[in-house]
């Protein structure tokens, strides 16, 4: 009884690790003093202050621009990608299917200064686009391979099937495969989403002037100290994307009830 | 077959112009860069040296890659000495309860990992959290050195990595058949013979995967070093963010990102070795 | 009358890479008939029906349907439709939409599709169950739904691709019963491919035995069992004794053999053999007959095994210095081990077949 007491105590610490700095950030948002050093009082000025801080606002609107674009663009493309690398036989397949797992394993700040180079080369102007592309470019092959897990070696019966009833190819990709794999695409697309909210060293890289994003505003704030209103922005990202699982969740597991 | 083409295309184009625009042709280039020198205004010499290379074995570069390293290294260390307790115990929970963990694990990402960092700014500093806390219950009399030292490092880099250890981790030990150990206690074996006996051998390329996500990103991440380290210990991502940014000497710190590359390479041959799938990396 | 040809096969061959895996078959199938491949997995059996769908394309030879050269015409335009062995019902459809799905393909108007889908349904018995998904669907009505998506397209060839085999045994038996029946109900031709001989036989107007690539024989399923054409389909199919045998002196119609350590029978011989001769000789053992008692010209031998099957029992009579020989009687608890046993084949039932 006492070991397996342990034994849970030992899960929750890891977890108390996982969630600490997150907890403390929460709990500062609300200290009256603008130092993050002692818990003065409890205010809720900071998600005030918040609002009128253009820099952060404007540096979280573009994180968000970044990450939704990068996204969108980069789960279309793993996507389509994964069908066809899974599909279609042609010269190049295998050197491409061993090349794209270099993003998911080379330091990011390789993938970070390769990028920077070929963008000085081809002497694109660093900025938005340059961010986005970077983050399009680590970001497909984390979806493909969350795309590939879904196209098991059923698919190949789905479309022989669809294809005996007389379905084009486009109409196999569309009504047969697509939703099979929705799974994998959706998992790919979160996964996506959230490396790069988290990215750090890739939009260091490839980040010009008039596109800071948050990462890049508290790093050039870390130094001098940061305000209570990150603290208070980290705190309202959190509620929202919490809510967001949950509810995905739990309209999830309604689905699963509905079909049992 | 003909008619085909137009479809075929819209599915393989794309890669194929990510992966030689975007993959190959990055590399190829800082490839080709640290062949070359940089002038003293940061421009490129298109002239053929070696001279990068043979820099990187100059002694105060050997004692700081030797010093990434063990930084890295410990990192690694401690993330397994966590995970494996950690997918063990949950591993005779049921399966709501794993799924849930795994998807606990992955909550901190969605904040920038850069925000969580400065989160333990608050906790470990001279005058932070912890060492309040500690002083208030009289365990300590002087505030401690938590961090500006490599220690800092250490929990910094051990924190933000070790969601990549303990998926794989996880998935490799939930993976093993249950009926495996009933037979080997039922064959007398004790825990710690279960565990060199049936579980290692099972795991070892999911630790190994583990071990290379960890341990690749932790000899990169700059700005864990910056902030926790307190730009006193520099790892080898300052060193090549350096090269680029301050002493903009790309040449040099291309042949550094290649001696990267080459050795993730070489991690990666190990793991593939050991029975590893390129698939499951990072276990995501 | 002559029977129509519906499916034509000529000269057909088939290599993956530098696997010839079917070998330069021809083989013609009459429409509305029930005509099974029979054969060992890997014998090429699937491929065959995979080239008559399109789904595989021919290495060389020509494969007509109704007349037509559809040797390259894609699987998506053949009025031939799939039963495949794992169903392949679309998994994030129901059962109305797996139904539905050819029809929409091939654009019919909604109030078309809405009637036609009922008719079927109520055919294949799935009323009820059109807003199911797959997976909340028994096997049984899995087979249905995907046996309804096939027919509903009116094909001329449905082909069926060992569909029942991952079913039980009770659900085979009713399954072999439904489809017979909807097969005379619909009179469209089935191609049938299945590695269960009992299914083949009971199912079938016409079998074809394949192996290695190649058709044996190609007959109806009494024909097939009473007079196997090859050692191979009469070791396939049903149990059979295969005796070594040498002729002695050979007839009109007719040879005289020697087997089982010089016993002579005549037999009847349709081929021709030639005197000193070495041949098999094929009985299925519900063909000896067997008694405690000594038979005119039996062989002497004792009982070696006995195994009880419900409506017969199979036994094992060891003859000596000889081999073991089959007899397969309906009435059990006559003998027990040991008993010493006669044993006669009737010389109609002997089927001579060349070594």
């Amino acid at each position: 009884m006492k070991h397996k007491l342990l034994k849970n105590l030992f899960i929750l610490l890891v977890f108390f690790f996982l969630y600490l700095p997150i907890i403390v950030l929460i709990i500062y948002s609300f200290n009256s003093s603008s130092m993050n050093i002692l818990f003065e009082n409890f205010t809720f000025k900071w998600y005030i202050e918040l609002f009128k801080n253009n820099d952060l606002i404007m540096s979280f609107v573009n994180t968000l621009i970044v990450a939704l674009t990068s996204t969108i663009i980069s789960t279309i493309i793993g996507t389509i990608s994964a069908y066809g690398l899974y599909k279609f036989d042609f010269p190049l397949k295998k050197l491409i299917n061993s090349l794209i797992y270099i993003p998911i394993v080379i330091p990011e700040i390789v993938l970070g200064i390769s990028l920077l180079s070929i963008y000085t080369l081809m002497k694109l102007e660093l900025g938005m686009f340059t961010i986005i592309l970077s983050h399009i470019a680590f970001s497909i092959p984390f979806v493909i391979v969350s795309v590939r897990s879904a196209l098991s070696s059923e698919t190949v019966y789905y479309e022989e099937a669809a294809k005996d009833l007389g379905a084009s190819n486009f109409k196999i990709f569309k009504d047969i495969i697509l939703p099979v794999i929705m799974p994998g695409v959706v998992s790919g697309a979160i996964l996506a989403f959230t490396l790069s909210l988290d990215d750090v060293v890739i939009s260091y890289f490839t980040a010009g002037p008039g596109s800071n994003t948050l990462p890049l505003y508290i790093y050039s704030m870390i130094k001098t100290g940061i305000t209570p209103d990150v603290n208070a922005l980290t705190t309202i990202m959190l509620t929202i994307t919490f809510i967001t699982l949950t509810s995905i969740a739990v309209i999830q597991s309604r689905k699963i009830r509905k079909r049992i | 077959m003909k008619k085909n083409s137009g479809f075929k295309s819209f599915f393989i184009l794309p890669i194929i112009i990510y992966t030689f625009v975007l993959i190959l042709l990055p590399i190829i280039y800082i490839l080709f860069l640290s062949f070359c020198t940089s002038d003293s205004y940061g421009g490129i010499l298109y002239n053929f040296t070696l001279d990068n290379y043979l820099n990187i074995f100059d002694m105060t570069y050997i004692k700081m890659l030797l010093k990434s390293s063990l930084i890295a290294l410990v990192t690694t260390f401690i993330c397994i000495l966590i995970s494996y307790p950690f997918a063990l115990i949950l591993r005779n929970k049921s399966e709501h309860i794993k799924n849930l963990t795994t998807k606990l694990i992955m909550v901190p990402f969605l904040t920038n990992s850069l925000i969580r960092t400065y989160g333990w700014i608050i906790l470990l500093r001279k005058n932070g959290i912890i060492n309040k806390f500690l002083t208030s219950l009289g365990i300590i009399a002087f505030p401690l050195n938590l961090m500006y030292n490599k220690l800092g490092i250490i929990i910094g880099m051990t924190y933000t990595l070790l969601p990549f250890m303990l998926l794989p981790v996880c998935s490799a030990v939930f993976e093993i058949d249950k009926s495996l150990i009933e037979a080997a206690k039922d064959l007398g074996a004790k825990p710690l013979q279960i565990f060199k006996n049936i579980i290692l051998p099972q795991t070892i390329s999911g630790v190994f995967n583990g071990s290379l996500m960890v341990f690749i990103p932790a000899i990169g991440y700059f700005f864990i070093a910056d902030i926790l380290g307190g730009g006193k210990t520099m790892i080898i991502g300052n060193l090549i963010k350096n090269q680029f940014l301050t002493a903009r000497n790309w040449p040099f710190g291309s042949a550094i990102a290649i001696f990267l590359i080459i050795i993730t390479f070489a991690l990666v041959k190990v793991y593939k070795k050991l029975g590893g799938k390129m698939e499951e990396l990072g276990g995501l | 009358m002559e029977k129509k040809v519906l499916v034509k096969l000529e000269n057909v061959s088939k290599s993956f890479g530098s696997v010839e895996v079917i070998k330069n078959i021809s083989l013609d199938i009459y429409e509305g008939e029930f005509l099974t491949l029979l054969g060992p997995s890997g014998c090429g059996k699937t491929t065959i029906l995979r080239m008559i769908s399109g789904l595989d394309d021919v290495t060389t030879g020509k494969v007509y349907i109704d007349d037509k050269d559809m040797t390259n015409v894609d699987a998506t335009k053949r009025e031939v439709n799939t039963i495949f062995q794992n169903l392949a019902l679309f998994p994030k459809m129901t059962t109305k939409e797996n139904i539905s799905f050819g029809l929409k393909m091939k654009k019919v108007d909604k109030a078309e599709i809405d009637k036609r889908v009922d008719e079927v349904i109520k055919l294949v018995k799935l009323q009820g169950f059109e807003d199911r998904y797959p997976s909340e669907l028994s096997g049984g009505q899995q087979q249905r739904v995907a046996i309804a998506r096939s027919i509903i397209m009116n094909p001329k060839v449905l082909l069926l691709d060992e569909s029942l085999c991952s079913l039980d045994l009770k659900l085979k038996k009713d399954m072999q019963i439904e489809l017979k029946r909807l097969q005379k109900k619909l009179g469209i031709t089935f191609i049938y491919v299945t590695h269960a001989q009992d299914e083949a036989l009971s199912m079938s107007d016409r079998i074809a035995i394949i192996n290695n690539g190649a058709i044996e024989q190609l007959d109806t399923p009494s024909n097939i069992y009473k007079y196997p054409k090859t050692l191979f389909v009469a070791d396939f199919i049903g149990e059979a004794n295969i005796i070594n045998a040498k002729v002695l002196e050979v007839g009109d119609n007719e040879i005289k053999v020697s087997m089982l350590q010089d016993h002579v029978v005549d037999i009847k011989a349709d081929s021709i053999f030639e005197k000193n001769q070495e041949l098999k000789l094929v009985i299925r053992p519900e063909n000896v007959r067997i008694s405690k008692n000594e038979l005119a010209n039996g062989i002497k031998g004792s009982i070696n095994d006995i195994t009880y099957s419900g409506d017969s029992t199979k036994l094992l009579v060891n003859i000596p210095g000889s081999i073991d020989i089959k007899v397969c009687i309906n009435d059990d608890n006559k003998y027990v081990y040991n008993d010493e046993v006669y044993v006669k084949f009737d010389s109609n039932y002997i089927i001579p077949l060349r070594k």
